[in-house]
């Protein structure tokens, strides 16, 4: 069972992961570093996340 | 260099070149998250080599969680379930073998069912569920976690329970002060099927052989003298929450400074994405404040 607050956390994640992909595709600035930071971030509040609840 | 590593350049952009601040470039992003893996690994091994120092102290009240089970059948339609010295004995002797097994489920390790313990605190019942909790602040976040459940709300409003009995136990679980909360809940009445416990969703049929051999069983449970524990040093996961909710602030503070430094400079950095980055650090922070380590079972 997924509680709501994580529901919501994942479809922020995936939203913003989703977005940042199409957006950088669209106007062909997807680079690596690029990419790295948006994973980082999407790691970063997901540990955290993570610490609080498990 | 110097003029790279200087002060300012940590928190505001470069004045030149106009880079990000050096606390929101990619070398301290992966920084930040090490640091709280760090911390989640250092949190586990300290709890294996120093058990009770870290945990979590609840404030639960055996009576109030019967009390708001209550409230919460009267809102349906249903009786109330009345408590039953012999199931509130069933559910702290389930509490107490879950501390000294080391487990958190419905079923032991060694085998022992719910029904043993209901059985075994001399409670023959026709129908039985059970429900599990731990590490919640407040007996009212206990019973909203169950209602949100759809296994849990359906234990919680069986129309046909007529008794129920609650222990709050604290112990020692995985290396961290736990706090237990077990709900147990049953009726002697007749039933057209044969004795059954519901548990996470499911009904168990109870087998012969356990129904006639509970006694046994229960001579095998140590009753245990409760051991005063002293609360623990520190909450590892509201240590987590303050730390996270600071460090997401702090970003997206440095962001927002970012921007309005480089607007004032007339050269916004569209390719930033800082929009992008506080937005999913808002839903981060909103997530992280509203969670807590209850879990049900």
């Amino acid at each position: 069972m997924i509680n709501l607050p994580l529901r919501i956390l994942l479809i922020g994640v995936l939203l913003y992961l989703v977005f940042a992909i199409w957006h950088h595709k669209k106007d062909k600035s997807l680079t690596f570093p690029i990419f790295i930071e948006y994973l980082l971030t999407t790691i970063l509040v997901l540990v955290i996340f993570m610490g609080v609840t498990i | 260099m110097t003029n790279n590593m200087s002060l300012h350049n940590w928190f505001l952009p470069h004045k030149d070149t106009h880079k990000k601040a050096h606390l929101l470039n990619l070398e301290a992003m992966l920084i930040y998250v090490l640091l709280f893996i760090g911390l989640q690994v250092g949190f586990s091994i300290f709890s294996y080599l120093k058990p009770g120092v870290l945990g979590v102290a609840g404030n639960i009240e055996t009576k109030k969680v019967i009390e708001l089970t209550n409230v919460e059948r009267a809102k349906k339609g249903l009786g109330i379930v009345v408590e039953n010295e012999a199931l509130n004995k069933a559910a702290y002797l389930k509490g107490q073998n879950m501390f000294q097994e080391n487990y958190w489920a419905h079923f032991a390790p060694s085998g022992k069912s719910p029904w043993d313990f209901i059985q075994g605190a001399g409670y023959r019942f026709t129908y039985a569920g059970e429900n599990l909790a731990k590490n919640f602040y407040n007996s009212d976040d206990v019973v909203v976690a169950w209602m949100n459940s759809p296994s849990h709300r359906d234990n919680l409003l069986n129309e046909h329970y007529k008794d129920i009995g609650v222990a709050v136990v604290t112990g020692i679980l995985n290396g961290q002060e736990t706090t237990l909360v077990v709900q147990e809940f049953g009726t002697t009445e007749f039933l057209a099927n044969k004795p059954a416990v519901s548990v996470s969703g499911k009904q168990v049929s109870v087998p012969t052989a356990a129904l006639n051999n509970a006694s046994s069983v229960v001579s095998t449970l140590v009753q245990g003298s409760e051991t005063k524990l002293s609360p623990p040093v520190l909450d590892p996961y509201l240590f987590t929450k303050y730390a996270g909710v600071s460090v997401i602030s702090f970003l997206a503070g440095l962001m927002v400074i970012d921007l309005i430094v480089l607007k004032k400079r007339g050269v916004l950095r569209l390719g930033s994405h800082h929009i992008a980055h506080m937005s999913i650090l808002g839903v981060a922070a909103a997530t992280i404040l509203a969670s807590g380590p209850g879990a049900i079972l």
